[in-house]
């Protein structure tokens, strides 16, 4: 069953949209999901609605809502600085914003169902607000940071910005491999290509290749881009995961294998994960060639399907 | 605002109801159609503060999530323009339910949402008022630009040329699903999609029509010949408008986000009270 919930953070009023399964389960876990971005309580392509009636139907309770001023939610975030709207954002997602109306869902979802358990998860600057309120809440046993920026560079610069050396490979390896087409030289030599990305990859690609400091393999992307090398790790998010994981809770964090992300999150925020919680109380999942966003439906089912396994072996809804 | 589930069981759509004050209610109330994939998404908020806005000034008007979309239920993969097609009129249904009996109803659609809006307007009489925003003219021709991102997405992914656009349609004619902006494209909704031509034949439409183009800033309006087509189309309405609103592309996903454009909502309570002026009413 799906209802629509409300609920009150900083005087607006707030929707979601609560899963409940038909068959009462022994023990009631709740997955509740944060938004991405300045996006709607349905997740990238839908992937949130997908999950939740999946694990519903394994008997877990999901919430989905709506943050302040985004979906339909009340509130207003159009006074964020203009055209850098996204940029304002996020700097403010980076340094611990956007938090409150996180924490109000959560406590509402308590006082709505008495929950044995919660967990927390989200995508990219979902991930981060998601870290930030499980850290303090020890009722939130178990979290799931997906696709997450690991440094407080402005997360919304473009895609070029942040190729990474094998994504750099790739792509020139696809333009090379376009060579032979008459389409492809029409639309090069008509100004119709995309040369940023056509000239990024060929720098990148080549340079990567002659100077690589660390060789990429089929799991690691190789080196990051040098704009996001010099960026500095975001200390919050890495301290929230340390309290999780000191506090004997679990999380999992999962990327796309061509998600910028990921390579930064290997290089920046791993090694030090694996220091300091000693590998036990988190996981990683890696949804081969998908990008960030999941962005065909084979990687959405991937990345579900490794959410739903790490939920159902840790967290279960029988005593 | 209120938000539910409407329709039969194992069929519900999930809709948000904005409704006017009493004092300021203006008998008209409004369908919002949306757009397609990764353009609701960004589109989103777009449209609840355009409802708020006419709602703010008298008028009713529902949002609703297609069947397999948004909240509602059902798997996008299983979505074509007609079940689409079909959800606007269940919509419209619910929308006459909650409105005086003497209220009079209309489809506003964005991109795709607005060839869906125009496809209704002809079949359902009930319909009096249409505005549609940069409309879809060929949903065939939107796919095969879409389908430029879906090449570069696995090209990406495997260092391999993909098949052409034209291989990737031809394919998909015989079955084998492609990708719009992560969204899954199955056989049955594109072959919906594709004899859908907003230019393609005289309308049957006879009540009040707006199309208005959103052109980003700096930008000419370079398909005003397309618009004025479209609305020649409607010989048998009773009155067109055209109209340009200078925005960015708000459901790009390459742009910026955008909550809000208030233009959009001005343009829509320009030309009502114009119309009804018109006629004294």
């Amino acid at each position: 069953m799906e209802q629509v919930l409300e609920f009150f953070c900083e005087g607006f009023k707030l929707y979601g949209v609560l899963h409940t399964p038909t068959t009462r389960p022994q023990r009631r876990v709740v997955v509740v999901l944060v938004p991405y971005g300045m996006n709607t309580r349905h997740g990238p392509q839908r992937v949130y609605v997908n999950l939740a009636r999946e694990l519903c139907q394994a008997g877990y309770y999901c919430w989905r809502f709506d943050s302040i001023g985004c979906g339909d939610s009340e509130g207003d975030l159009s006074n964020l600085s203009g055209h850098h709207r996204d940029s304002a954002y996020w700097q403010m997602v980076n340094n611990g914003g956007f938090i409150n109306d996180v924490c109000a869902a959560v406590q509402h979802i308590k006082a709505t169902i008495a929950p044995d358990g919660i967990l927390l998860g989200g995508i990219c600057g979902g991930a981060i607000r998601a870290a930030l309120v499980a850290a303090e809440d020890h009722a939130i046993k178990g979290a799931m940071l997906c696709g997450f920026p690991s440094t407080i560079a402005d997360p919304s610069a473009t895609s070029l910005d942040k190729m990474t050396e094998r994504t750099a490979h790739l792509t020139l390896k696809a333009y090379l491999a376009k060579l032979t087409r008459l389409e492809s030289w029409l639309r090069l030599l008509s100004f119709r290509s995309e040369y940023g990305r056509i000239y990024k990859s060929l720098i990148k690609g080549m340079t990567g290749k002659f100077f690589r400091s660390k060789p990429a393999t089929a799991n690691t992307a190789g080196s990051l881009s040098l704009s996001v090398d010099k960026q500095p790790v975001n200390e919050r998010l890495v301290q929230a995961m340390f309290t999780i994981a000191r506090s004997d809770r679990k999380f999992i964090v999962a990327f796309g294998e061509n998600d910028p992300y990921l390579h930064m999150f290997e290089e920046k925020m791993e090694p030090r994960l694996w220091a300091e919680a000693a590998g036990t109380a988190f996981e990683k999942d890696i949804v081969p060639m998908s990008n960030h966003e999941f962005g065909l439906a084979e990687w959405q089912a991937r990345f579900r399907s490794g959410l739903f396994q790490w939920i159902s072996k840790h967290f279960s809804v029988h005593y | 605002m209120q938000n539910f589930y409407f329709g039969v069981e194992g069929r519900q759509l999930f809709g948000c109801l904005h409704s006017p004050l009493p004092a300021k209610d203006k008998g008209i109330g409004f369908v919002i159609c949306y757009p397609f994939g990764h353009e609701r998404i960004r589109a989103h908020r777009v449209l609840y503060n355009y409802a708020q806005s006419l709602s703010e000034n008298g008028y009713w008007v529902l949002r609703f999530d297609y069947w397999g979309c948004g909240d509602s239920e059902g798997s996008w993969e299983d979505v074509t323009a007609l079940t689409m097609g079909h959800d606007v009129v269940e919509a419209v249904d619910f929308l006459k339910g909650q409105m005086p009996s003497s209220a009079q109803v209309g489809l506003v659609g964005l991109r795709f949402g607005a060839t869906l809006a125009a496809e209704v307007a002809e079949e359902d009489a009930r319909i009096r008022y249409l505005a549609l925003f940069s409309p879809t003219l060929k949903p065939k021709d939107y796919v095969f630009e879409r389908l430029r991102a879906y090449i570069s997405t696995i090209s990406v992914a495997t260092g391999k040329v993909a098949e052409s656009r034209n291989q990737i349609i031809a394919a998909l004619k015989t079955g084998k699903p492609a990708n719009i902006d992560g969204f899954h494209l199955s056989t049955p909704l594109y072959l919906s999609m594709e004899p859908l031509d907003l230019l393609a034949h005289k309308k049957k439409f006879t009540g009040d029509i707006s199309v208005t183009e959103i052109i980003p800033p700096g930008k000419e309006f370079v398909s005003k010949n397309m618009s004025e087509s479209l609305l020649l189309s409607y010989g048998r309405a009773s009155t067109t408008r055209l109209g340009a609103v200078q925005a960015p592309n708000f459901w790009d996903l390459l742009r910026s986000y955008s909550p809000r454009i208030d233009a959009l909502a001005s343009e829509t309570l320009q030309w009502l009270p114009s119309i009804l002026r018109g006629r004294g009413e």
